[in-house]
């Protein structure tokens, strides 16, 4: 599906801000299941430094300074994508889905530890523990009430997947970005980000690689109405690893598999390898941040596809004052 | 070799070794399975270097007196001198706690130096340039193509799964590939008398500064022995280090370098300004410096200057709130994208600290021997990473063997090193059940039973032929030796380092928990020039490179201390007028005790909770003297110890730009005050007896009588003065000591104006003693009557109080050289501060017929309303100034996401 990305990220502030540096990931990733087509950052005022750089895993960083006051700063991504949809037996709720084979999950643990003269796989980096996706005892005893003995690894994490899908509430307001998983396990709510990183850690806990995968998703407009200009929110999931299968995407949020509505931008351990922005500003003040973000098909046909998931009910902005 | 002792040894030879023995008996051994320092083979003779030692300090005394006892007290007063200089020089180690009290404590060091003979150091140097270049080659990989990861060399866990890994330094390679600029590596010696590496030290090591410190002063306490056994000297490497760090940068010689520290509340913030001010450096905190086009700039009062080199103490974490920990206060956003862009060296880059962990070591000799098809010249003690499950396997029965290490170093997964053999059953159990559940998270290393080093004790330790509680005591050592680079690829071992002393019994080395460090005399053989004195006094071995303008941080802790300094002297000359003239036999008036009370209420001599002297005098000078002694202001008065104690701070906080002995005055009069407000009361019998105990105010004052204090007064008097000598003496007329001076200027301004309305509003200039206790706090008494005879005449008083150009304490005098220290800081482009002074009437502008005729007047409320505008314009200034050269550090960072 060839899809547009229209991601306005707005800063007002109460007072000038002096100065300012940014490092933005907002570049859609070019890979075999996601062509980019097109993709362009605009930034307003102007910044007097800009700097493209690739991150630990070749994905485009952008750094930007702003050395004159601004009370306000607009940063737009507008990108275009070619999305592939998934086979017809993995597309839908993870209840009907029928995950590819793959390898016993007590398999895939050992598979990530280390033995002298091993053959190298990148994949063991995820298997680490990381800031926003730690290993701890309480997740591994969250994993193991879905785990049995020898169960494949891509059974394990759909069980997983949907546990979390089941017994977590959606609630911007619950948290924030930089909430840890372990205290999002405790409330059982969140958004995303939050879900994503309760599965990580999950897995992780259980010695298996998982990484996460900051994106957006195409929602589907309610029946009969337009497609509302910014409706849509960044989305976040996870990337499960089995060695003989590869990697496959579990959205806990939408309780399915990641597909042709899922517009990945970025890999990391956890969000904070991967913020699609973020700044140290000096001054300002408090402020408010809004964030919009447009997903539509190139041509929208607006025709309702009982395959795809529904819609988020994602907050249209949010807004913090410090 | 001293001719001298040549003649004599020949004569004495037999009472030489006689006393050579003596001491050799008399010190401890080593306990058993230790390698005893002293003596050669475990036997009974010292090694020859200790007898040199020994025999030179001996040499050093009188004919007559060469004995055992009078070498002994001869070292008794050596370890004297040795404690007094760590006090003189402020020389401290902080803990957190210790500095947030405002109390650092005194760096702990022996008498005796460590000697490495020259085969020893030998196998050291090769192997501690060998391992920093294997270290060096590493993060170059890490960072890099990672092909020793990949090649399964070393396991992803302990690269990128280590919290220290730093993920947005990927991919950059610093000039000249180096990534390390110090290295330090904690060395000790076993049993077969083998040198091992026990730790590597590879993010910001500390230790460099304190080593320095350490040799100028044993050193200098044993310099025969130190030329005869041709020690080598450290100067070289300093200087090594900081030209290769300036051949690192495309600036090249011309280079900008700043030691970048955490700020005073480091643990070795000591060594930060010693260090800084040795290579000749500038020493900043990050919030004086700023990235903009990727390059980094530091804040001075002349605007931004640009930096080329960064010798960090900073951790990594701290580095940069952008890229690295968000809640880093200490850190300069955009550091790393500079970095990454080539424009700033960071000695050391970004991201060594990996290699800190324990589990590494274990990796280290087949890594060595494929990138540099060597074996490792000191091996390191054997270690192992209990995530490698073959290895788990083998220690797990025998942990007894092993102590075991934290192989992270993030707050839930690092611990205290355990011993195996000193736990019991059931923590050994415990411990087997913790790495059971996380392997990975533990290391373990062989234990080594450590070299011994003659430690002094102290005469009073022992009697001298005893070898029970010995005056010379063995202690369990350890040394930390410095690589630095030498250009690229090239590297430099310090001969020298710093030695530490694990306490009494102990067998782990720290200076955290307890332990001492001692002089390392390192004898390499290579030829030292015998000609060059050690010298005299710290002079920066650097003074060829571009100077950098005053840094905004120095800046203002200049003010303050200006500031500070001017506050005290008039606190404390406000205290003597005061408590002399409710000594005096004459009868004060109403009115100039109303002035006495209001200018102790407003100097912060007493709280408000205090009865005024009218109520009761008797009080109201008990509580004064009470608070004259209280450093924390707990007493509701922030008086003259307290005032002490901010000075104390700021030039603590501007210690690199002091000449040593004004730090040492500052210092030296708080303890010597605060000693004569504390001790000499309890046996002086002068006590006045007991106080009303209903008094809250004064209920913990000190038994201090009034003569006491004004004799602490008048002694702290006397310092006061040597300190503004200093100021005015002895400093540079660069835009630092301007800011300084004004900080004196507007401080007296403000003080003294106040005096003088007050002294109208109160009418005490009404009566005879109301007026010359005017003039005494005016230190103008002597002017006054030279001039103007005895006659009590307001006209007269503020003609030269306030209107005087010549008096340094007259107001017109005070404000026309603060305008003037202004408008020479002022060339720089900002005309924001002449603006708002050109806005004013200072003193100095006044018309005098107009004043005086406005001090005749029998309505002294148009003169009381000038006076009181001076006060206020002062503050005016003061707030003028630090807006515009010092706002700088005041406003924080706030981290913004989406």
């Amino acid at each position: 599906m060839r899809l547009t990305v229209v991601h306005e990220t707005k800063y007002e502030y109460e007072h000038a801000v002096e100065q300012a540096h940014h490092i933005a990931h907002l570049r859609p990733l070019a890979s075999p299941s996601q062509q980019l087509v097109s993709h362009a950052l605009t930034i307003e005022p102007k910044p007097e430094s800009l700097g493209y750089s690739l991150d630990s895993y070749g994905q485009q960083r952008v750094y930007f300074e702003l050395a004159m006051p601004h009370a306000e700063l607009v940063v737009t991504s507008h990108s275009e994508v070619i999305t592939h949809a998934l086979p017809p037996e993995l597309t839908g709720k993870l209840e009907r889905v029928v995950v590819p084979d793959s390898l016993p999950w007590e398999a895939v643990a050992e598979h990530m530890q280390y033995f002298a003269g091993q053959d190298f796989d990148a994949a063991r980096e995820f298997a680490q523990p990381s800031p926003l996706a730690p290993i701890h005892a309480t997740f591994a005893t969250y994993a193991s009430l879905v785990s049995t003995k020898s169960q494949p690894i891509y059974e394990l994490a759909k069980a997983l997947c949907q546990r979390i899908h089941t017994e977590f509430k959606y609630s911007p307001e619950a948290t924030d970005v930089s909430t840890e998983p372990l205290e999002a396990l405790k409330l059982k709510e969140g958004v995303c980000q939050d879900f994503a990183q309760v599965m990580i850690a999950g897995l992780r806990s259980l010695g298996l690689a998982a990484r996460y995968v900051s994106g957006y998703l195409l929602t589907q407009p309610p029946p009969g109405k337009p497609r509302l200009i910014g409706a849509d929110a960044s989305h976040a999931w996870v990337s499960v690893y089995c060695p003989k299968s590869g990697w496959l995407d579990f959205d806990p949020t939408n309780n399915c598999l990641a597909g042709e509505s899922h517009v990945k931008l970025a890999y990391g351990r956890d969000y904070s390898d991967v913020p699609p922005l973020r700044g140290i500003i000096r001054g300002g003040g408090s402020h408010t941040l809004d964030v919009a973000v447009t997903v539509s098909p190139v041509s929208d046909a607006s025709t309702p596809n009982p395959a795809l998931p529904q819609s988020q009910s994602q907050s249209q902005s949010q807004s913090q004052t410090q | 070799m001293s001719s001298f002792f040549d003649t004599d040894a020949a004569g004495g030879g037999d009472r030489v070794a006689a006393v050579m023995n003596a001491m050799a008996s008399l010190a401890k051994r080593s306990p058993a399975g230790h390698l005893d320092g002293l003596r050669v083979g475990g036997g009974d003779a010292l090694t020859p270097s200790w007898r040199t030692f020994f025999e030179k300090a001996l040499a050093a005394l009188p004919a007559s007196k060469r004995s055992v006892e009078a070498l002994l007290v001869d070292l008794e007063h050596s370890q004297a001198t040795l404690t007094r200089k760590i006090a003189d020089n402020g020389i401290t180690y902080n803990l957190y706690s210790d500095a947030m009290a405002g109390q650092a404590r005194p760096w702990s060091l022996d008498l005796l130096p460590m000697i490495i003979d020259q085969t020893q150091w030998a196998q050291i140097e090769r192997g501690v340039s060998q391992r920093a270049e294997l270290l060096n080659h590493i993060l170059a990989d890490v960072y890099g193509e990672q092909k020793l990861v990949r090649g399964g060399m070393l396991p992803t866990a302990l690269v990128q799964g280590h919290p220290a890994y730093l993920r947005p330094a990927h991919g950059i390679t610093p000039r000249g590939k180096t990534f390390l600029h110090v290295a330090a590596f904690d060395l000790a010696r076993g049993p077969d008398g083998n040198w091992w590496v026990m730790s590597q030290r590879t993010q910001a090591p500390s230790g460099l500064g304190y080593a320095l410190e350490n040799r100028m002063i044993v050193s200098r306490l044993f310099p025969d022995a130190f030329r005869t056994l041709h020690v080598d000297k450290l100067a070289e490497s300093y200087k090594t280090l900081i030209s290769s760090l300036m051949a690192h940068s495309p600036a090249g010689a011309d280079a900008r370098v700043v030691l970048l520290t955490p700020g005073p509340y480091s643990e070795t913030y000591f060594e930060h300004v010693y260090l800084a001010r040795y290579l000749g450096i500038g020493l900043v905190e990050g919030g004086y410096l700023v990235v903009r086009d990727e390059r980094v700039w530091l804040k001075t009062l002349k605007g931004l200057e640009p930096v080329d080199v960064i010798l960090r103490r900073l951790d990594d974490d701290f580095l940069d709130p952008l890229e690295l920990r968000a809640d880093s206060a200490l850190g300069i956003p955009g550091l790393l994208q500079a970095y990454r862009a080539g424009n700033v060296v960071l000695a050391n880059a970004p991201g060594t600290g990996f290699l800190e962990s324990a589990a590494i070591l274990g990796f280290l000799p087949k890594i060595c021997k494929a990138v540099m098809g060597q074996t490792l010249a000191i091996p390191s003690i054997a270690s192992w990473w209990c995530g490698e499950r073959s290895a788990l396997r083998t220690l797990m029965p025998q942990l007894n063997d092993y102590v075991l290490k934290p192989t992270f170093n993030d707050r839930g997964r690092r611990f205290v090193p355990a011993i195996g053999k000193s736990l019991s059953a059931r923590e050994r159990e415990q411990w087997t059940g913790r790495i059971a559940l996380h392997p990975e998270d533990f290391s373990a290393q062989a234990f080594l039973p450590l070299a011994h080093n003659p430690s002094w004790q102290g005469v009073r330790a022992a009697t001298p032929t005893s070898a029970v509680g010995s005056p010379i005591a063995s202690r369990a050592a350890m040394v930390r030796v410095f690589a630095v680079s030498n250009g690229p690829g090239q590297w430099h071992v310090m001969p020298g380092g710093l030695a530490r002393i694990a306490p009494e019994g102990r067998d782990v080395v720290s200076m955290y928990r307890g332990g001492s460090s001692a002089d390392m005399w390192v004898i390499t053989g290579h030829s030292t020039d015998e000609s060059v004195a050690l010298s005299p006094t710290l002079t920066p071995i650097a003074t060829h490179r571009a100077m950098l303008g005053i840094a905004s941080r120095a800046a203002e802790n200049l003010f303050w201390f200006g500031r500070y300094t001017e506050r005290l002297e008039n606190t404390t000359r406000l205290a003597r007028v005061t408590l002399e003239a409710l000594a005096s036999e004459a009868e004060e008036t109403p009115e100039t005790l109303d002035w006495l009370h209001r200018l102790a209420l407003s100097n912060g001599l007493v709280s408000k909770a205090v009865p005024s002297p009218k109520k009761s005098a008797i009080l109201f000078e008990r509580a004064l003297i009470a608070s004259l002694a209280d450093r924390t202001g707990k007493l509701g008065a922030y008086s003259v110890a307290a005032t002490l104690e901010s000075l104390r701070f700021s030039a603590f906080a501007v210690r690199e730009r002091l000449a040593l002995e004004q730090w040492t005055l500052v210092a030296a009069s708080a303890v010597e005050f605060d000693a004569a407000m504390a001790g000499d009361a309890q046996h002086s019998g002068e006590s006045r007896g007991a106080l009303p105990s209903s008094n809250v105010t004064t209920q913990q004052a000190p038994n201090v009588t009034t003569q006491q204090a004004l004799r602490a007064l008048e002694r702290l008097t006397t310092n006061v003065m040597a300190m503004t000598g200093a100021q005015t003496d002895r400093m540079t007329r660069d835009d630092g000591w301007r800011l300084l001076s004004m900080g004196r200027h507007i401080e007296r301004l403000s003080t003294l104006a106040e005096a003088l309305s007050e002294a109208f509003d109160t009418g005490a200039l009404k009566s005879d003693i109301g007026f010359s206790l005017v003039l005494g706090f005016f230190d103008s008494t002597i002017t006054y009557r030279s001039r103007y005879l005895q006659q009590r005449d307001p006209q007269a008083l503020v003609e030269l109080l306030a209107l005087d150009r010549d008096n340094p304490r007259s107001l017109a005098w005070i404000s026309q050289t603060l305008a003037s220290r202004i408008a020479k800081l002022s060339e720089t482009p900002s005309g924001s501060v002449p603006a708002m002074l050109a806005a004013l009437n200072l003193p100095h502008q006044w018309k005098n017929e107009e004043a005086m005729a406005l001090a005749g007047a029998d309505d002294a409320a148009a003169i009381i309303e000038m006076l009181r505008g001076a006060r206020l314009d002062a503050f005016s200034i003061s707030d003028a100034l630090s807006q515009r050269y010092f706002s700088h550090a005041e406003a924080a960072d706030t981290v913004v996401g989406a």
